[in-house]
């Protein structure tokens, strides 16, 4: 089982430069607007949660943009890949619930293995909307 | 054993093609609620029961598909938060097993 990360990348500087990421995502057209999550007027709020940055100014996360049609294609093309360059047979899939649930699906059936997300909270009822209705 | 996850491996080719949002996810309210009453030895172990019994109704699949854990990397390790050994044993051994009843 491999451990991936789709929503975000990291970048351990404040004055970080898009260009410093790898190719297809070394724009900033390919992210989120900057506005953190944890900054948010209502840090609950599910748009928040799905489109602002995790971390903070010292360490941002910078959010791929997962409403954007190109960006989501890049990321089956890679999910899928994955799993068949390394015979993975699951995934274990970080911060589950800072990407539209719509999206979910559509990279489960791409990869083609059993997928586990993690959904950080303590609300069993949010938690199990991720396991379907 | 994943990093203090365990999960019946029993695949279906059901998996990854059918669903609705994911195959499943890791149960981190059981999780919550298990470290909370191990750590609070005034907490009654009543109130982990109702949580999993909560989680067992409302995951789609109950808890036989869901990713039950006692500790991973994002969290404190149990041997940070206690030295009893006593307490370790019984704390790795509350989850309980549905994948026993399907194997």
């Amino acid at each position: 089982m491999l451990d991936v990360v789709v929503n975000h990348m990291a970048v351990p500087s404040p004055h970080f430069n898009f260009t410093c990421f790898s190719h297809p995502f070394n724009d900033s057209s390919s992210f989120h607007r900057r506005c953190f999550v944890a900054e948010s007027p209502d840090p609950s709020n599910q748009t928040a949660v799905e489109q602002c940055w995790l971390g903070d100014a010292k360490m941002p996360l910078p959010d791929l943009n997962t409403e954007d049609p190109t960006i989501v294609g890049k990321l089956l093309n890679w999910g899928h890949k994955l799993v068949q360059d390394y015979g993975a047979d699951g995934l274990r899939i970080d911060t589950v619930k800072h990407i539209r649930k719509d999206f979910w699906p559509e990279f489960s059936k791409t990869v083609g293995v059993f997928t586990l997300g993690e959904v950080l909270i303590n609300d069993t009822d949010y938690a199990a909307q991720y396991t379907g209705e | 054993m994943i990093d203090g996850f365990r999960f019946c491996r029993c695949f279906s080719p059901t998996f990854g093609c059918n669903s609705e949002v994911l195959d499943a996810i890791l149960d981190y309210p059981s999780y919550f609620e298990l470290a909370n009453t191990f750590l609070d030895t005034q907490r009654k172990f009543s109130s982990f029961a109702s949580v999993l019994i909560h989680s067992q109704q409302k995951y789609k699949h109950g808890l036989f598909r869901t990713g039950s854990f006692v500790e991973n990397h994002d969290q404190p390790r149990l041997a940070s938060v206690t030295k009893d050994p006593g307490v370790c044993h019984s704390y790795c051994r509350t989850l309980p097993r549905p994948d026993r009843n399907h194997s």
